[in-house]
């Protein structure tokens, strides 16, 4: 597992105690209700304080998913080096 | 603390199996500052789960109050938005002088309604008011550096509001000079607040709930000062350089000395007992404290013990005098060597050296008092403490413990009030701090205590006590439940400074009358400091066990009670 996708599930972790981590990777707003916009913007909050980045809150409003979140790291990642 | 960080600490506490819950109040989204404020009171709650709820909807401060339980600890964070919506970003209101006025006007209003909500909760619930620390919108036509009028009568209706809500009886209202925040144009999240209604950056959102923090969890005001005198109330050793050669003022260049002189004598006149512990002749520091323009008077300390014997030795002696605890008073000394011989035989005692010759460390010194000793609010109990002292040690001398003879030349009349609430008071606090005559130790949070006074055949007994030496004022709180005839005391303390007057057999012997008792049981509880109440029952008895619930009949109470020299009445 590469050590980014371990650090976004930490940080998923903090934010949703009650997940074990193989539900964490495929977690989504659609499925999982207590994922709603207040527990995003604590997520995003966390993210952005783990990997040391801004989110856009217009690319805030795409990241709807664990798998989506973890392309934008590596989008963010690629662009950066 | 990030909010990461804040979660984690959170998450670490959701298996407990009690929980504290606190309130907050506040007319934006509470997000990260609800986050930080319920992580923050978790890191100093290592049993309970602490939980933080924000009832209630965007956009409504005084409503959002309203919702919040009235025996409750709730923290409110106003905004300039909530004093008027004008005031905010989310809105398109014309900013413009016209509407100054009217803002104005509309401000006043928010805040009477504000201070009723608040008042509401006065003396049932704590509440801690945290004021605007965002800055006002670009409304006035000034530049920023230079102050309008707008902004300015802005800031002093808040500062009137806060100065009149601050004199509500548990009401903390934080201080705007004090708090460490982040600098203001630092603190608006304009992002935040458009997209999410959070108006904090979150450095600010996270200093502002460590404030609350703070001020809902202040520690007990400590009770006792002994001060040296050498090089600390006064500048120069007295038995060296004479009345002449020592220093406290201005002109002498040793100002820093009066000041603290000044502190002391203001500390004394909010109810602190100040002692003075100095290794000189008597007589030279009754010349030295007679001087006409000494701050520090020879009627504002008790006792004096001045001598060449160890310094622990009169802090020994002053503590007995005070009756209360080593942990409870802070000693002041210039020398190192009399600090640490003190804190070796009082382990408990804060023991803070005087910084002379360092006038910045004297100016942190003073702070540092007033932080240790500062309370909500003073009463007349606390005025009288020091004079009280000084009377029950008279009476103790010149009589030995409770002789009849001696009480009843006191001609002392004891009032019982049995109307009393259960509220956020001096009966509150007397239970909460008296350690000597209390029967079984328990301390109540303002929420427990609130609920007890919901039990049925619940009563709340306050004692007051005066003989011809003056007023105790309120020394004395009783309370338990009655059935059938029968009264069970859980509650019962009595102020050290009203021992060896018979106030506990008056009390006893008033609760037997008023409410026609055949007996009265006792939760009684040995802790390390109560042996006063094992004496006493120990009148009437056996010595009780670790934990009893002691039971004393009205015939046995009156076949071994000394006979009472105080007149009793009651108060209602």
């Amino acid at each position: 597992m590469s050590n980014q996708r371990q650090r976004l599930i930490a940080c998923f972790s903090t934010v949703f105690p009650d997940i074990s981590m193989e539900e964490i990777e495929r977690l989504s707003t659609a499925g999982y209700p207590e994922w709603d916009s207040i527990a995003g913007i604590q997520l995003a909050c966390v993210i952005e304080e783990e990997f040391n980045i801004a989110i856009e809150s217009t690319d805030l409003e795409e990241l709807t998913s664990f798998d989506l979140v973890l392309d934008y790291l590596e989008k963010l990642d690629e662009k950066a080096s | 603390m990030k909010v990461s960080q804040a979660l984690r600490v959170l998450n670490e506490a959701r298996g407990r199996a009690s929980s504290k819950t606190y309130y907050l109040a506040c007319g934006f989204t509470p997000l990260h500052l609800q986050t930080f404020l319920a992580a923050l009171l978790q890191e100093t709650d290592a049993d309970r789960r602490v939980i933080v709820e924000a009832p209630g909807s965007y956009g409504d401060l005084i409503g959002n109050l309203a919702r919040i339980p009235l025996a409750s600890q709730a923290t409110v964070f106003m905004e300039w938005s909530d004093l008027d919506v004008r005031l905010g970003f989310r809105g398109l209101a014309e900013w413009s002088s016209a509407t100054t006025e009217d803002i104005l006007q509309s401000v006043d209003g928010t805040l009477r309604r504000l201070y009723d909500a608040v008042q509401c909760r006065a003396g049932v619930g704590l509440t801690v008011i945290n004021l605007p620390v965002l800055p006002i919108v670009p409304i006035e036509h000034l530049p920023q550096i230079q102050a309008g009028n707008l902004g300015l009568f802005l800031r002093a209706k808040v500062l009137d509001f806060a100065a009149q809500i601050a004199l509500l009886k548990s009401v903390r209202v934080a201080n705007p000079e004090w708090q460490v925040l982040p600098a203001m144009r630092e603190r608006l999240d304009l992002q935040s607040e458009l997209k999410n209604g959070f108006p904090y950056a979150l450095d600010t959102a996270a200093a502002i709930a460590r404030e609350a923090v703070v001020l809902l969890q202040l520690p007990p005001a400590r009770k006792g000062l002994i001060t040296d005198l050498d090089n600390t109330c006064w500048r120069g050793i007295l038995g060296d350089d004479g009345l002449d050669g020592i220093a406290w003022t201005q002109e002498a260049h040793a100002q820093e000395h009066g000041l603290y002189q000044q502190v002391l004598k203001s500390l004394g006149q909010a109810g602190v007992l100040v002692a003075i512990a100095s290794k000189n002749e008597r007589t030279a520091v009754d010349e030295a404290l007679a001087l006409p323009d000494m701050i520090l008077k020879p009627a504002d300390v008790f006792p004096i013990e001045a001598h060449w014997g160890r310094k622990s030795d009169s802090v020994a002696n002053i503590l007995r005098t005070w009756n209360i605890g080593a942990d409870d008073v802070v000693f002041v000394d210039d020398n190192p060597m009399e600090l640490e011989e003190v804190r070796t035989a009082f382990p408990g005692m804060e023991c803070l050296p005087f910084p002379t010759g360092n006038v910045k460390a004297v100016y942190e010194l003073l702070l540092g008092l007033r932080n240790r000793f500062g309370k909500a609010q003073i009463n007349e109990e606390d005025r009288l403490r020091s004079q009280s002292l000084r009377r029950t040690a008279l009476t103790q001398s010149e009589a030995g413990r409770a002789d009849p003879a001696f009480v009843a030349s006191l001609k002392a009349s004891i009032g019982l009030s049995l109307g009393a609430r259960f509220e956020a008071d001096r009966a509150f606090e007397l239970v909460n701090k008296t350690n000597q005559f209390n029967i079984n130790g328990l301390r109540y949070t303002i929420d427990q205590w609130v609920q007890m006074g919901a039990e049925p055949g619940r009563f709340l007994g306050v004692i007051e006590y005066t003989d011809k030496f003056g007023p105790l004022g309120r020394i004395s709180v009783v309370s338990g439940r009655i059935s059938d005839r029968e009264a069970r005391i859980d509650v019962w303390v009595l102020s050290c400074r009203a021992f060896s007057r018979q106030i506990e057999h008056a009390s006893l012997q008033a609760l037997f009358q008023r409410y026609e008792l055949d007996a009265i049981h006792f939760d009684y509880s040995r802790t390390a400091k109560n042996s006063p109440v094992a004496e006493f029952f120990a009148e009437f008895g056996e010595l009780p066990q670790e934990k009893a619930v002691l039971r004393l009949d009205r015939e046995t109470f009156n076949a071994r009670c000394l006979s009472l020299g105080a007149e009793i009445s009651f108060l209602n």
